[in-house]
């Protein structure tokens, strides 16, 4: 389609006028918001974690009250009906929202500053830590995740949403140290780190003044990505059985339901709620993680911009 | 061993720095079949109190590894560099930190000098704090290179290419270095500005006595902003003498291919004066000279030792086999 001519000519006066104004930079978080996978994502991950604090007071029952009728379908007392033991499964979903999401964060949060300080100090240090520190990042990155985690479990005695914390995220850092190994590797050979180093800064400086705010997009993006796994990683620890079953979390609501054969008794309000949670918080993190690697990327969103243009 | 008045003794109220030797090598390959690469070759020369010496070659001629090896971005593999008579090649620790300062660099690539993130005042005003640095503000730093104020909060990505590159000598300036490393300053600037950036160099040189080891691979310009020009190639010094002398005759067969390639008003109608135009041969087991397979008077020798260091007159260096070249100046040009 070929643009009309006219339109050039307020494009470029509309260019013109902006010359007069200030150019401020714009940050990385006012254009992470302007995106709008990310915009969404945020809003419906900040759902879930206002149902997660406001859970004592939008929960209609405790959740590990089980003085109701067992298996009642979803009706008005009950919304999303209730479990095998007579429980309410709308507020196990609600109460469940903590253990997942604190779970997750927390793990992804611990696995994202041991990717941090791994990756920063084998990309900047270079030689001999490098080797060694790569070495030890692709070991932990060839082991399978899920196994891993299911054997050291297992033997863990007291297991409870810390311990399930800790074990994700101590094994879920290396994908990450990898990829901020390589950003810090190519970041560190810039001239101005080199100019920084002459300036006679010390490395902690130049690491965290000139290298850190260089990758910041990379470090949400890879946050959000190892939190993601992890709520999905706990989901699925507690499914299996190896997490404290009775704690109120999504994960456990689905060992539950499978232990109390909702499938087979057709009790679909039992198992969907908390595999819908799942999937919801699942996508807004994955669209946020695509959000943040388009702003990363611009290369990415390129294409987009272009249809918008034919589109007007 | 080198016969060099310049050179020969180690500290020379004249000199702010002396390099004997130097030497940098990088290991290549696998452990197992390790091969070594050599960018600088035994290498010596000396920088005077304000004095700007233009260092010309090729691409992999090795220029940027001296100016590494200077910085001690890079630790030489040998040799020895004198910085007001104290050897500071394998210096570490707040030694390394404080000869650093005094050895600031200008890069080639303006756009890659400057932290994305950092405002212009913020990137000038750290060095002057590192330092305790009251003799200058970044306004007058920011003056002094040609820049307005108003500049001073804005980001590098809204500022010109030769804006940037005067940011960066602004914060190089702001730790009163003694000694400049400007690794081809000029290159990848818009042509028009090119003569603005050097003028301004040499307008600190005057005003604040720093000196300046100027590379570039364009002898037009080591000529217009420098005092002695060194000539190198493929890792080897192969020529060194003051600007006007080393344009005017020069001896190494490279030096007179290098003046032949420059453009001129004089067209170059003849061949270029070589016979070949294979890149040297850097690696560890190469004998002789590097420039010997293009070489128009390559003899035995050249392929077997490293060619003699002579110093033709008292400025005027030359390490070739070649030395009837230097009896009949200029007459091959």
């Amino acid at each position: 389609m070929i643009r009309p001519v006219r339109e050039k000519f307020p494009l470029s006066l509309r260019s013109l006028r902006k010359v007069d104004e200030v150019k401020r930079p714009s940050s990385i978080w006012s254009r992470m918001l302007g995106n709008t996978k990310f915009r969404w994502g945020l809003t419906i991950f900040m759902l879930f974690v206002l149902m997660a604090i406001l859970a004592p007071v939008i929960s209609p029952y405790s959740p590990t009250l089980t003085s109701f009728t067992p298996l009642d379908p979803p009706s008005l007392k009950h919304l999303l009906g209730t479990t095998a033991n007579g429980q309410d499964v709308l507020s196990q979903v609600i109460w469940g929202t903590r253990i997942s999401l604190g779970v997750g964060v927390g793990a992804g949060a611990l696995s994202i500053v041991i990717s941090i300080a791994i990756g920063l100090l084998a990309g900047y240090k270079g030689g001999l830590a490098d080797k060694i520190l790569t070495t030890v990042t692709n070991i932990v990155l060839v082991i399978p995740g899920l196994p891993l985690i299911i054997v050291v479990a297992a033997y863990v005695r007291a297991t409870g949403p810390l311990t399930i914390a800790l074990v994700i995220g101590l094994t879920g850092w290396a994908w990450g140290a990898r990829v901020l190994r390589s950003q810090s590797l190519s970041l560190a050979s810039r001239d101005y780190v080199t100019a920084a180093k002459l300036q006679g800064n010390s490395d902690a400086y130049i690491i965290r003044q000139e290298i850190l705010p260089n990758m910041i997009s990379l470090i949400v993006a890879n946050f959000v990505y190892s939190v993601l796994s992890a709520i999905l990683a706990e989901a699925a620890l507690e499914f299996l059985g190896f997490g404290n079953v009775s704690d109120v979390s999504w994960g456990t609501m689905l060992y539950w339901a499978n232990n109390g054969q909702a499938l087979l008794s057709g009790a679909w309000w039992w198992f969907v709620p908390p595999g819908l949670a799942i999937a919801m918080v699942g996508a807004s993190l994955a669209l946020m993680n695509y959000g943040v690697d388009e702003i990363a990327n611009p290369k990415l969103s390129v294409h987009r911009k272009r249809r918008a243009n034919k589109r007007s | 061993m080198i016969n060099n008045p310049e050179i020969g003794t180690h500290y020379d109220e004249e000199s702010v720095l002396e390099v004997e030797d130097l030497t940098v090598t990088f290991a290549m390959g696998s452990p197992w079949r390790r091969k070594v690469l050599v960018p600088v070759n035994h290498v010596s020369f000396s920088l005077k109190k304000d004095e700007a010496l233009g260092l010309v070659g090729e691409s992999g001629s090795g220029k940027s590894s001296i100016a590494k090896a200077l910085t001690r971005i890079y630790t030489p593999t040998s040799g020895e560099m004198y910085f007001h008579g104290t050897n500071v090649a394998f210096i570490r620790g707040s030694e390394l930190r404080k000869y650093r300062q005094k050895v600031q660099m200008v890069f080639q690539d303006p756009y890659s000098a400057l932290n994305p993130l950092k405002t212009v005042h913020q990137q000038v005003q750290r060095p002057l704090r590192l330092i305790g640095n009251t003799q200058y503000s970044v306004d007058s730093l920011l003056e002094a290179v040609g820049l307005s104020r108003d500049l001073q909060y804005k980001l590098p990505h809204e500022l010109s290419g030769g804006q940037r590159q005067r940011v960066v000598i602004a914060r190089a300036m702001a730790l009163n270095p003694e000694i400049i490393v400007a690794d081809e300053p000029i290159s990848m600037l818009d042509v028009s500005i090119r003569a603005s950036i050097l003028s301004l160099m040499n307008d600190l040189r005057r005003r604040y006595h720093v000196g300046y080891l100027y590379i570039t691979h364009d002898l037009a310009s080591a000529r217009f902003f420098s005092d002695r020009i060194m000539v190198m190639y493929g890792g080897h010094l192969v020529e060194i003498a003051r600007s006007a002398e080393l344009i005017r005759r020069p001896f190494h067969p490279y030096t007179q291919l290098l003046l032949a390639a420059t453009p001129s008003k004089r067209q170059q109608k003849s061949a270029l004066p070589q016979t070949g135009y294979s890149t040297p041969n850097l690696w560890s087991t190469a004998k002789g000279c590097p420039f010997a397979p293009r070489c128009l008077y390559v003899r035995g020798e050249c392929t077997i030792n490293r060619p003699p260091w002579t110093w033709v007159s008292s400025t005027h260096g030359v390490a070739c086999f070649a030395n009837e070249l230097f009896r009949q100046p200029g007459s091959q040009m």
